[in-house]
Formats: C-alpha cells, sequence, structure tokens
C-alpha cells in the first residue's frame, strides 16, 4: 500500500504529523500552484489512476482530494 | 531561429525517447565558465587539473546539466516546455574533447495536469555519466 500522506509531505515538506484532511494552500506555503500539479501527477502515477481537470481545480483541501480518490476505490 | 519541436501532450506517448550528441570542445568551457562565473581550476587550469584524480580538466557538471536543457526546450517536449524541477546525479567525469550522447525517455504524461516526466541518461561512449530526470509542464501553446 502506497503511503498518501509520505507524497504529500516528501512534495508538500511538512511534518507528516501536520497533515490533515483540513489542509489547504494557505495552511502551506510550498503548496502553491505548481507543487500542486506535481503533487497530482505523483499521485497520479503512484495509484495509477487519472484525474479530470475539474477534480483537479476544484479540490481545495486534501480532505477533497482524498474524496476523490476514494471514489476511484483507492484506500486512502 | 533555430526551431524547437513542438509536442502537445496529448500526443507524447509513454516510452517515447529523443536523444542527440555533442562533442564538447574547449571553446565549450570557456563559454560556460564565462556565462556561469565557474572557472574553477577543475575546468579551466590544466596544470591544476593534471594535478588531481583527474588527470585533467573536466567538463563542469551542469554544462551537461544544460544538454538536458536542450533536450527538454528543443525536443522532447520541446516549444511548449517549462521545466518544473529537475534531479542529476553525476558519476563520471568529462574531458574536452569527449562526444557525449543526451537521451531522454518519457517516464509518465499526466493529461489532467500537463505535467510529464522525463528520465535522462548521459553516456560518453560505452560510459554512463549522468543520469536523473525531471518534470516539464507541457504548455498550451
Amino acid at each position: 500500500m502506497k503511503d498518501f500522506n509520505s507524497f504529500v509531505a516528501k512534495r508538500f515538506k511538512i511534518s507528516p504529523a501536520n497533515i490533515s484532511d483540513t489542509l489547504s494552500p494557505k495552511d502551506v506555503p510550498e503548496w502553491d500552484s505548481m507543487n500542486y500539479l506535481l503533487f497530482i501527477a505523483d499521485v497520479e502515477k503512484a495509484y495509477n489512476i487519472s484525474f479530470s481537470m475539474d477534480e483537479v481545480l476544484g479540490a481545495q483541501t486534501l480532505g477533497d482530494i482524498k474524496k476523490i480518490l476514494r471514489a476511484k476505490s483507492i484506500d486512502v | 531561429m533555430i526551431q524547437a519541436d513542438d509536442r502537445q501532450l496529448d500526443s507524447i506517448r509513454i516510452g517515447e525517447e529523443a536523444s542527440f550528441e555533442r562533442i564538447i570542445s574547449n571553446e565549450d568551457v570557456q563559454a560556460f565558465a564565462d556565462i556561469s562565473g565557474d572557472y574553477n581550476p577543475l575546468h579551466m587550469d590544466d596544470e591544476y587539473a593534471s594535478t588531481t584524480e583527474f588527470g585533467r580538466r573536466i567538463v563542469h557538471g551542469m554544462f551537461l546539466g544544460a544538454l538536458v536543457s536542450r533536450l527538454i526546450g528543443m525536443h522532447l517536449p520541446g516549444r511548449r516546455a517549462l521545466l518544473m524541477e529537475e534531479s542529476i546525479e553525476f558519476k563520471k567525469p568529462v574531458h574536452i574533447g569527449d562526444t557525449v550522447k543526451i537521451e531522454g525517455a518519457v517516464m509518465n504524461a499526466s493529461r489532467s495536469t500537463g505535467v510529464m516526466e522525463l528520465s535522462f541518461k548521459i553516456h560518453a561512449g560505452e560510459i554512463l555519466i549522468a543520469s536523473g530526470r525531471a518534470n516539464i509542464l507541457v504548455r498550451d501553446k
């Protein structure tokens, strides 16, 4: 099982202890538009899934991204 | 102006490759030193370099990195490229007069984000000089 939080921690340079579903760009300095695209690309590759452009643009928090993944039968 | 290849993300396939060769001259090393300001004697001073473990001057590692920039910006994907991040590991030195081959292969292409992942290797003959990965945004135009 790939650890979703490890992708979050690595890409956004935050401690795993500080990861929560409510995290959003305003909480994480490294969560800028470029890093967000790289993060989604990381996740797509790791879980062998594809987001739609609407899903990428619509997600506001980490919890939103996890909901999208769960809808694709990914256990996060 | 030299024209870059123009690849849209939808036309790029995982596993697709691009490559080119370049003979590295003393003028290249001098030009890179002038541009970067890196006049380290290991690159610029024959006498000093002859006393090191390398025996002669070696080419700046980041000049090789600049050739990777050419691979990305001119070939794969070419004109739509915006380099987002890159890692490179240097394994062996390159000397003036060496011919290097820069090869890249597409490892991933995300349609939703426009991000393409490229794996690259640099060889001098059969010797692996450097390898790395880059994430590139393939812009719409």
